[in-house]
């Protein structure tokens, strides 16, 4: 079972940053970015396939594509975003992580914008 | 009328769906906030798709849309993109070059026989790209040399006439323009060849024969 592998592979990582805290610190933190990126890199192979799936999908139902990509291209943004600052956040660094998480609510934005510019410009053009 | 109203039902229904499962799906931070931005957009053009369809302003609003992504995203790689073109011209003009030594290299292979082993080749082109003459084979120099013999030892030999010595000198100055003119004609055989085969004047190219 995956779920058995990832909560052992995570259980045991907590353990020896547990451990390495009070002697090592800075191995402690190497150990829980490993760990995360691991999982994140376990899970993400999974969530392909769904995408995959979702896409075909998407296709049968004649839903543009440009929506779909936009949307999965925000999800994958907030996940790493959100990866990244929680990395900084365990070392210790917040200051950092609101930095990560500033740029990634930007980059969300400017794929948000052009779809924002397209229906402005209909907005106007349908009202006379 | 009944397909398109279809059609706008079922975008509306799976869209919502998708949405539904992707809001599974998405962090639980504060970048909720902004995924259900773009969401909300998502679903107000999923809704207000039949307006544009009956106004005609389907292609309006998709030029619209790839307008602006091109533009948001060339402002970010504009400085990206000269540095990565100029890196694949580089790489593209070695390529060339690389190629154009294999070429010259079989040219040369083809018209020597097996006495001539190495074989250095100098090409010189023209490799400022804001030149006109960009790519342009400038000149080429082949220098090749001819395998070493292994050097027999021979026991000392006397002369005792002054006539031998003669014929003995007559004959190696005929060995000797014989060989140059072997070396004359292996290279101009190489200089056509050259000359046939990239298409260039038979001036920028220099074939020399070495012992």
């Amino acid at each position: 079972m995956d779920i058995m592998k990832i909560v052992m592979v995570g259980i045991i990582a907590a353990l020896l940053a547990v451990v390495l805290k009070e002697e090592k610190p800075e191995m402690a933190v190497a150990i829980s970015i490993v760990t995360g990126l691991v999982i994140f890199v376990f899970v993400i192979t999974k969530l392909n396939s769904v995408m995959t799936v979702l896409k075909h999908f998407a296709a049968k139902a004649n839903i543009e594509v440009l929506y779909f990509t936009t949307i999965l291209k925000v999800i994958a943004i907030a996940y790493i975003t959100e990866f990244g600052a929680q990395i900084c956040r365990d070392a210790g660094e917040g200051a950092i992580a609101a930095k990560v998480e500033f740029a990634g609510k930007v980059l969300i934005m400017v794929i948000a914008i052009p779809i924002l510019a397209a229906l402005m410009d209909i907005m106007i053009k349908i009202i006379p | 009328m009944a397909d398109f109203l279809r059609e706008w039902v079922i975008n509306i229904a799976v869209i919502i769906i998708f949405i539904m499962f992707l809001d599974t799906i998405i962090p639980n931070s504060s970048m909720k906030r902004y995924i259900n931005v773009i969401v909300g957009l998502m679903i107000i053009v999923v809704v207000i798709k039949p307006f544009v369809l009956i106004k005609d302003y389907a292609d309006s609003f998709n030029m619209k849309f790839l307008e602006t992504s091109s533009y948001i995203e060339q402002g970010g790689s504009a400085a990206d993109s000269t540095e990565i073109s100029n890196f694949q011209r580089q790489m593209a003009v070695e390529i060339f070059e690389n190629n154009l030594k294999k070429k010259v290299g079989r040219i040369v292979d083809n018209s020597t026989d097996s006495d001539y082993e190495e074989v250095s080749i100098d090409l010189r082109l023209e490799k400022d790209f804001e030149s006109k003459d960009f790519g342009e084979i400038k000149s080429i120099e082949v220098i090749i040399s001819k395998r070493p013999k292994e050097v027999i030892e021979v026991d000392r030999i006397k002369i005792a006439a002054d006539e031998d010595a003669e014929v003995n000198k007559n004959v190696i100055n005929k060995d000797k323009v014989e060989y140059n003119l072997n070396n004359s004609r292996i290279s101009s055989e190489i200089r056509d060849g050259i000359s046939k085969a990239l298409g260039i004047s038979e001036s920028i190219i220099g074939v020399e024969v070495r012992q």
